[in-house]
């Protein structure tokens, strides 16, 4: 009974707009009066190389035996891009908001270079010392034979001979071999000292090194997490470990990554904190109260084995562990009935005395001699 | 030895630094894993390449009574989804069912309290029936430890809430094989389990309470046991031995332990304090016993499930199921294909590194010129007179750098980019 009051209350906290596929308890991150939950995981394709995000659509290459092709996925009509043949390492560039993206083909001196702007652009390069910085502002090639520049809207930009290169970032500009920097200002080279700073995101993806296995030869996998500035809980959920790569996409509404080569989006759903709360709240009281009722059913069968007999105080998990699931049931549990009484007959009413409980952090799940269990809300 | 998928050559979706394990004269390969649900609940295989999976659409930790619930099978990468459930709270659960492994069953519990009936599906030869089971209140779905039945027992009227009240003439238990009608116990018989063809069942007594604070059984049980079409009474019986999951029987166990498969797959637990509360998950290893190696690989971080056919190996990881074939090839030939991606790996390892010398401006230190996991295997040999951009950059060409230790050999490189494999013996 008190579960199905509990998900009619869920259901009454969710607006019609809730996706049902969310984790608030692993898998949400806090910033602000807003809190960032992540959708389950959608798959994209398997066998992909490299992945970056044009505004919101994610661009990634995908191995075959015919060779690579670069793809789409959540463009209004996705397809593909570019095919390249076997053997042909292809890169996936992308400016720091997804304005433009660079797809780079190399073999020998040979690059073919595939620019996404507002449209899509190809160029055939033969020339040594190819250099490419990909910028929110367009698109900017060094060689030594040539230099150019191109805007999102596929203009090309007159360019100095004397470039040494261009830089990467938000503005297209570059540096000249004496180390002056120049940026397109008003669609003019105009001498600029430093780059513009970086607006720090809400919630960004951490990536760190982690390894397993025998010390003398670790096997090395990375961790992928999505983090808020860490001032309020939760400040930080897991993605997914072992991934190659993670990043969100430029307006954080969706999470890629890839996995054994096999590419994953999750959405991001967001709402507002106190909204976030009772969800959170309500899903804790799920899973505490349904461990608690499960260790107090544990115990009654205990009992009805051993002549209505509560397990002793030290071990009580070992006596108790035929009875369970599994141990990990245990994790939390507070088993406060422990010596009060050491037979179930000898409990006036079953429905009023403790049995344990388990603590969280929205509030107790309390589990009575009757098996009932009971949820008590902290007071905020 | 195990029946696995025979290549001469190393398969292109696989690399042969992180999907190989070996022993003897075979390396076992992992293929690129291919995708197959989202939000898989349970598989299993059926037959060496066919797969029968359920997917719920939302995790455990939310109600929500809009789950989507689907059963599909996979078959040598092709998907069929055969029924999917739109409506409801509903978990779907698969058994294997029967010793040959080729009926699975089914069983859908819907997410609420009483349950009045519940439909089984049943797979026989990948055909797919539906039984629908008795009203009852409180079923519960047991699972034979022989692997060879489902056990469905349920009460005819609302039982108690006191479980010492209970009276067991409400209590009917009934058993269902991979094809043919339930065999239903008699009322108050609980089946115990079932052994060379026969079912053997034994009574629930009620609790008494005999002085005060003690409960005890009103008589003793009686037993009984079907036989060739009926039940007859019968002296309690012991179990000849508890077979373990999978259903085989202690000559079958005796069988899987003489072929030795090559491969085993393990668990291991591992637990992150970076979110609160902690977060558990378990890594899924492939093992070999070859001294030499590699004899471990890390196929999956964080599986929840995972289920080998002798050909295809199935991993639920973040409720998403996918499939990896393992094939066979000649360690001879692996060998030829791993130590130049080796080397190759070693060499950009070399060339990333001497950027950053290049590019460094203060006197170099390794802590934070490489992270741990970039230092592992790396021996910094540069002379310590060296160790400062100035004097690196006015320093021979051909000056020893560092070395890369490799599992086939070491790779040596110098300032210039030049670079010398000494290959292990």
């Amino acid at each position: 009974m008190t579960t199905q009051l509990l998900a009619l209350a869920l259901a009454q906290t969710l607006s019609p707009s809730t996706p049902g596929d969310l984790d608030p308890l692993n898998g949400a991150v806090v910033q602000g009066e807003l809190a960032y939950l992540l959708r389950t995981p959608e798959h994209v394709s398997d066998r992909v190389t490299g992945f970056v995000w044009k505004k919101n659509v994610l661009i990634f290459a995908v191995a075959s035996d015919d060779g690579v092709t670069v793809r789409t996925w959540g463009a209004a009509k996705d397809g593909a891009l570019a095919s390249f043949k076997p053997g042909i390492p292809v890169e996936l560039r992308q400016s720091p908001s997804g304005e433009t993206v660079a797809i780079l083909a190399r073999q020998g001196d040979q690059v073919e270079l595939t620019y996404l702007g507002d449209q899509t652009w190809k160029k055939n390069h033969v020339a040594k010392g190819l250099s490419v910085a990909v910028t929110d502002a367009g698109l900017g090639v060094a060689s030594a034979e040539a230099t150019y520049g191109w805007l999102p809207n596929g203009k090309e930009v007159a360019t100095p001979s004397d470039i040494s290169t261009f830089e990467e970032g938000r503005e297209l500009a570059y540096r000249t071999p004496a180390g002056a920097r120049y940026g397109l200002v008003n669609g003019k080279w105009t001498a600029v000292p430093a780059a513009q700073a970086f607006e720090v995101a809400p919630i960004w993806v951490r990536l760190d090194d982690a390894k397993s296995g025998l010390e003398s030869r670790p096997t090395w996998r990375t961790e992928a997490w999505m983090t808020s500035r860490g001032d309020e809980y939760p400040s930080i959920a897991t993605i997914h470990t072992g991934v190659r790569g993670a990043s969100l996409s430029p307006d954080l509404s969706k999470l890629a990554y890839d996995v054994n080569e096999t590419l994953f989006v999750r959405r991001l759903h967001r709402m507002p904190k106190n909204q976030f709360l009772d969800l959170a709240s309500a899903a804790e009281a799920r899973v505490l109260l349904s461990q608690a009722k499960q260790v107090g059913t544990a115990m009654l069968i205990y009992g009805a084995d051993c002549d209505d007999g509560f397990p002793l105080r030290n071990g009580w998990q070992t006596a108790l562990e035929p009875y369970a699931k599994n141990r990990g049931l245990f994790d939390g549990f507070e088993y406060t009935l422990n010596g009060k009484y050491k037979n179930a007959a000898d409990i006036e009413n079953p429905a009023d005395e403790e049995l344990g409980r388990v603590r969280g952090r929205y509030g107790t799940a309390i589990v009575r001699a009757d098996s009932s269990a009971i949820w008590r809300k902290h007071k905020p | 030895m195990i029946a696995v998928a025979l290549a001469l050559a190393f398969p292109s979706d696989a690399d042969p630094l992180r999907d190989v394990v070996v022993l003897d004269k075979t390396a076992y390969v992992f293929r690129a894993p291919q995708f197959v649900a989202k939000g898989a609940g349970e598989m299993i295989w059926v037959t060496k390449d066919r797969l029968v999976f359920a997917a719920n659409s939302a995790p455990e930790t939310v109600s929500n009574p809009n789950v989507t619930a689907t059963l599909g099978i996979w078959k040598n990468g092709k998907k069929e989804i055969i029924q999917t459930w739109q409506s409801g709270p509903r978990r779907l659960t698969i058994r294997p069912l029967g010793p040959d492994g080729a009926a699975v069953w089914m069983e859908m519990t819907q997410n609420s309290e009483e349950i009045t009936s519940t439909e089984f599906y049943r797979f026989t030869g990948g055909a797919m029936s539906v039984v629908r089971t008795p009203a009852g209140y409180e079923q519960g779905f047991q699972y034979d430890v022989a692997g060879q039945a489902i056990l469905v027992s349920w009460f005819t009227s609302l039982p108690p809430v006191d479980f010492r009240q209970v009276d067991y003439s409400n209590y009917r238990m009934a058993v269902y094989f991979a094809k043919g009608e339930p065999i239903l116990a008699p009322p108050s018989y609980s089946v115990e389990f079932i052994q060379g063809g026969k079912i053997y069942a034994s009574e629930l007594v009620p609790l008494v309470a005999t002085t005060p604070g003690r409960m005890t059984r009103a008589r003793e049980p009686k037993f009984i046991v079907w036989d060739r079409g009926s039940w007859k009474e019968t002296p309690r019986v012991a179990q000849e031995a508890r077979v373990r999951y999978g259903g085989l029987t202690p000559e079958e166990e005796r069988g899987v332990a003489l072929m030795a498969p090559a491969l085993q797959f393990n668990w291991l637990s591992q637990t992150t304090k970076k979110v609160d509360p902690p977060l558990r998950r378990r890594e899924l290893w492939a093992t070999t016993t070859d001294p030499l190696g590699p004899n471990r690989v890390l196929l999956s971080p964080d599986a929840e499930h995972f289920s080998y056919s002798g050909r295809y190996l199935a991993v639920r990881e973040q409720g998403m199921l996918s499939v990896r074939e393992v094939v066979e090839v000649p360690r001879a030939e692996f060998e030829t294909v791993a130590e130049p991606a080796e080397r190759n790996a070693l060499v950009a390892r070399a060339k990333r590194f001497l950027e950053k010398l290049e590019a460094a401006t203060k006197p170099f230190n390794l802590q934070s010129l490489l992270t741990d996991r970039e230092r592992t295997g790396f021996e910094f040999t540069l002379g310590k007179a060296l160790h400062e951009p100035d004097a690196y950059k006015s320093a021979d060409p051909n000056t020893e750098v560092g070395r890369f230790k490799g599992r086939y050999g070491a790779l040596v490189f110098r300032r210039n980019g030049t670079t010398t494999w000494q290959k292990r013996v």
